[in-house]
């Protein structure tokens, strides 16, 4: 729409590394994306959160985020947190892009190009493979499918005919709507879950859209969960114009990207607003 | 675990001899292979999960199967 306001996207780094590396992180991603706005969810230790030379700060004292991998992993403190810390008195935030500490940004225009798919699709929360997992051998929907909490949960929030769907996506690079985001907050006594289960199907059930990223970009062609990325692969993605890499766990590589930072170029939203 | 690790070699090993594959039914691409069985009153595939796939009956007594994630199907890609 021509003269629509551009989409301010809070970028949330949830990261449990020391506090150094952390710091070291965060500002390298500044250095990629200058344009853009930058805060850290905490879930490690007290003493490195209390070590994080950053203003824009949060911890977050899950004990789910302790447990087994892919046990009941959820995101409800740290959306509370966010929503708390950030985003419920600055109404400039329209989005909060939700990335690991290991999702490497490799172009400055990442949210543009992001905010431009949601506007385009009428996203309340875009995914890497976010989609309906009813009916699939997702290993997850097996878990849940029967859950007595989860369905009952379900019925009590759902706006929707079918209270029962089940969504999922990858928990890593998460992007969500603002109103999705305060709808999410504002759901009490949510059930033991895993989060990338029940934070698409919680929102879908809200009443929000949930995009797959893969069906309208190739933004997401190289985040996966693993295995982690090669420094000469990033630097070939890099070079290639990728827009992001997850996971990379070389910090050195992390250092080349911002010291040969692009900015990207100029995108426009499927209704015409140049960004 | 080691007995784990051996019995799902084994599993993998027999599914690659004796198993069926299983396609797509947008793309046409081989996703699992896999051995059907009905077991305790189910239907199990046994090699499906090695793969991420969605079911729905095409008739009365057919089930047919897709990726469930776009980047996996050709004919889904953008």
């Amino acid at each position: 729409m021509p003269g629509a306001t551009p989409v301010t996207t809070l970028t949330v780094v949830l990261t449990h590394v020391d506090a150094a590396t952390a710091g070291e992180q965060l500002r390298l991603l500044g250095g990629i994306a200058p344009g853009e706005r930058f805060a850290v969810c905490h879930g490690g230790k007290r003493a490195d959160f209390d070590a994080l030379d950053l203003d824009a700060k949060a911890f977050v004292d899950d004990p789910t985020l302790r447990g087994a991998p892919r046990s009941f992993q959820s995101y409800h403190l740290t959306f509370a947190a966010v929503w708390d810390h950030w985003v419920r008195d600055d109404p400039s935030i329209d989005a909060v892009y939700v990335i690991e500490y290991d999702h490497l940004v490799l172009r400055g225009d990442y949210a543009q190009r992001l905010g431009a798919i949601a506007a385009q699709t009428g996203a309340g929360l875009l995914g890497k493979e976010a989609s309906l997992r009813t009916g699939t051998n997702w290993e997850h929907y097996g878990r849940f499918r029967r859950d007595p909490a989860l369905l009952a949960h379900l019925r009590r929030v759902s706006v929707r005919e079918d209270p029962t769907l089940i969504y999922g996506t990858l928990g890593d690079g998460m992007w969500l709507s603002r109103a999705a985001l305060a709808d999410y907050v504002t759901v009490e006594n949510h059930p033991p879950c895993y989060g990338e289960l029940y934070v698409p199907t919680l929102v879908h059930h809200l009443g929000h859209r949930i995009v797959n990223l893969a069906e309208h970009s190739n933004l997401y062609d190289h985040v996966r969960w693993d295995p982690a990325y090669a420094p000469a692969e990033v630097r070939a993605l890099h070079a290639a114009g990728a827009t992001f890499a997850h996971p990379v766990k070389d910090l050195d590589v992390w250092r080349e990207v911002a010291a040969h930072a692009s900015p990207g170029t100029s995108v426009t939203s499927g209704d015409g607003y140049q960004v | 675990m080691q007995r784990d690790e051996v019995k799902r070699k084994v599993k993998l090993a027999v599914v690659a001899v004796a198993g069926r594959p299983i396609r797509c039914e947008v793309c046409d691409e081989v996703m699992v292979k896999a051995i059907p069985i009905i077991w305790k009153g189910d239907v199990k595939l046994i090699g499906a999960e090695t793969g991420l796939v969605s079911v729905d009956f095409a008739s009365m007594n057919r089930l047919v199967f897709r990726h469930v994630e776009v980047a996996a199907c050709p004919a889904r890609r953008p």
